[in-house]
C-alpha cells in the first residue's frame, strides 16, 4: 500500500503489546498487516449484522411465484 | 443464515411500475451509447445486485484502487474492474453530468448519470487484471481492444433483451427467498462454464456433504473457442441431477457473464458474486477461471487468504480422480495408492472422445450425461 493510500492511527500501547505478543504466537512478522486484517474483519462483521434484507411481503409472495411456476419450489 | 451481500445491502438499480414507463420516453430523447454483449451482461449483473455494492459502472479512484489494491475504494474486495468504455466520438458528445441513456441491440435498456468521463491506462489494467501482457491470453485480447475513455455513473436499467434461458435464471432476491423457503442456512455455490464430469460431481458431493443446499451456477455467455455451448451444459447439468443427486439439495440457475480468464482475480470476483446470490460457501478448484498455463494449478486459492473480510468461506479443492484400487473417485489427499491405479479426469479425453462420437469412460463421465451431449451434433463453441 502506498503512503498516499494510508493514514496513521493511534493505539494505547497495551493493546498494541497484545497484539504484538498475538502475533508471535500465532507466528506473524507483519504486525501491520496483522492489524489491517483484524479492523477488517471486525468491520465486516459490524457491516454484516447492520444489513438488513428488506422484501416487502407482497414482492416475497411474487417471487415465491415465480419460483413455484418454474419448478424451484413445490 | 445465508450471506449478507456484499457491502452489507443488496443492490437494485431495475426500475418498474409509472415511473419505468416515463424513464423509457425520457431514453429516447437523450444521448444513447450501444453496449456490447459483455457490457450488457454487466450492466444487468449491477442492476439485479449480483455486483452489490456496484450500483454504477466505476469510476477513476475505484479503477485504481481496484487495480493497485484489489479493493473498493471504500475498502471492501473488489479484483475484477466493471467499466464501459466509449470511443473518442462518442467522448466528445458526453460529458459529467449529463444524462445519458444506453442501448443493446438496438434497445434502450438503460440510464445513466455520467459521473466522470475519464482516460485509462490499459497496460496498467492488462497487467493488473490478468498479470501478463501476452496479447495471446484471451482477455488481454479483448482488453487491448477496448477503448482510450471511460465513463462513471449509475444506472437504471429500464428494459432487457431476453434470451433463451430466463426461465433458469434467478436474481439474487430470488434465490435468497429460495433459500429460506428450503430452509438451507447454509449454502455452497459452484461456478461452471463446462458440462460436469466425475471431477467436478465428487467436489460438488463433497462440499454438500457439509452444507444444506448446494448452488450450480453456470455461467452462460460468451466464452472461447472448443468449450461446451450453453444449452448443452445446462442440459448435462440437469440430466445428472435428476439421476444422481438428491433433488431438495440442489438449485441449478444460469448466471450471464462473460469470462475474463483472469485466474486468481476472477475467482475472488466469482466468490462475490455468488455471496450475493445468498451462498455462504464457494468452491475454488483447480486452476479457477484460469486459461492456458498463465496462472499457477492453485493460485486461484492462495490469493483468498488476502481477504479475511470476504464474507464468504472458500472451499479448496485438489484434483480428484478415479482409483482402480479405492473403487472409487478419489483425491490425492484421501487415496495412498500408486499414480498407476489413477485415471484421471482430462477434459481434452472427454472432448476427444465426444468429437468421435463415443461415450468417455464412465470413471470420467456418467454415461447419462454423455448421451445428452452426445445427442447435440456439435455440443463445442466453434
Amino acid at each position: 500500500m502506498s503512503k498516499e493510500d494510508s493514514i496513521n492511527i493511534e493505539l494505547p500501547k497495551t493493546l498494541y503489546n497484545r497484539i504484538i505478543k498475538l502475533s508471535q504466537e500465532l507466528g506473524i512478522d507483519d504486525v501491520n498487516e496483522f492489524i489491517i486484517d483484524l479492523i477488517r474483519d471486525s468491520v465486516s462483521r459490524i457491516e454484516m449484522d447492520l444489513g438488513r434484507e428488506e422484501y416487502s411481503e407482497e414482492e416475497i409472495n411474487r417471487i415465491k411465484e415465480r419460483l413455484r411456476s418454474l419448478g424451484y419450489l413445490e | 443464515m445465508v450471506s449478507k451481500p456484499h457491502g452489507g445491502r443488496l443492490v437494485s438499480r431495475v426500475v418498474e411500475g409509472v415511473r419505468r414507463e416515463y424513464r423509457l420516453r425520457e431514453a429516447v430523447e437523450l444521448p444513447s451509447i450501444d453496449l456490447d454483449d459483455t457490457r450488457y451482461r454487466d450492466l444487468e449483473n449491477i442492476s439485479f445486485g449480483i455486483y452489490s455494492p456496484l450500483t454504477g459502472f466505476i469510476g477513476s479512484e475505484d479503477l485504481n484502487n481496484v487495480l493497485n489494491n484489489m479493493r473498493l475504494s471504500n475498502d471492501l474486495p473488489w479484483t475484477i474492474p466493471i467499466i464501459l468504455d466509449v470511443d473518442e466520438d462518442t467522448r466528445s458528445l458526453i460529458k459529467e453530468g449529463d444524462e445519458i441513456s444506453l442501448r443493446y441491440r438496438g434497445k434502450y435498456v438503460a440510464l445513466m448519470n455520467i459521473e466522470e468521463v475519464y482516460k485509462f491506462d490499459k497496460k496498467l489494467y492488462v497487467e493488473k487484471v490478468f498479470k501478463t501482457r501476452d496479447p495471446n491470453h484471451p482477455g488481454v485480447a479483448k482488453a487491448y481492444k477496448y477503448n482510450e475513455y471511460l465513463v462513471a455513473g449509475d444506472i437504471e436499467l429500464i428494459d432487457r433483451v431476453l434470451d433463451d434461458y430466463e426461465n433458469y435464471f434467478l436474481t439474487p432476491k430470488e434465490t435468497r427467498v429460495l433459500f429460506r423457503e428450503r430452509g438451507w442456512k447454509t449454502i455452497v455455490g459452484f461456478q461452471t462454464r463446462n458440462a460436469p464430469h466425475l471431477g467436478h460431481e465428487y467436489i460438488q458431493k463433497t462440499a454438500l456433504a457439509f452444507v444444506d443446499g448446494l448452488f450450480i451456477n453456470p455461467v452462460i455467455g460468451r466464452k472461447k473457442r472448443g468449450d461446451y455451448r450453453d444449452e448443452v451444459i445446462l442440459d448435462a447439468y440437469k440430466t445428472l441431477i435428476s439421476h444422481y443427486y438428491p433433488r431438495n439439495s440442489v438449485v441449478l440457475s444460469i448466471v450471464r457473464y462473460e469470462m475474463r480468464y483472469a485466474g486468481p482475480r476472477e475467482a475472488v470476483h466469482h466468490a462475490i458474486m455468488r455471496k450475493n446470490f445468498g451462498c455462504t460457501h464457494f468452491i475454488i478448484g483447480r486452476d479457477h477461471a484460469g486459461v492456458g498455463n498463465y496462472y499457477g494449478p492453485y493460485e486461484a486459492q492462495e490469493i483468498f487468504y488476502e481477504f479475511p473480510d470476504l464474507g464468504i468461506i472458500p472451499l479448496f479443492f485438489k484434483e480428484f480422480f478415479y482409483c482402480r484400487r479405492c473403487g472409487g473417485v478419489v483425491s490425492s489427499k484421501t487415496c495412498p495408492h500408486d499414480p498407476e491405479n489413477h485415471i484421471y479426469v482430462s477434459g481434452t479425453k472427454i472432448r476427444e472422445a465426444i468429437r468421435k462420437g463415443m461415450r468417455p469412460p464412465p470413471e470420467m463421465m456418467r454415461p447419462e450425461v454423455a448421451d445428452i451431449i452426445l445427442s447435440y451434433d456439435n455440443p463445442f463453441i466453434e
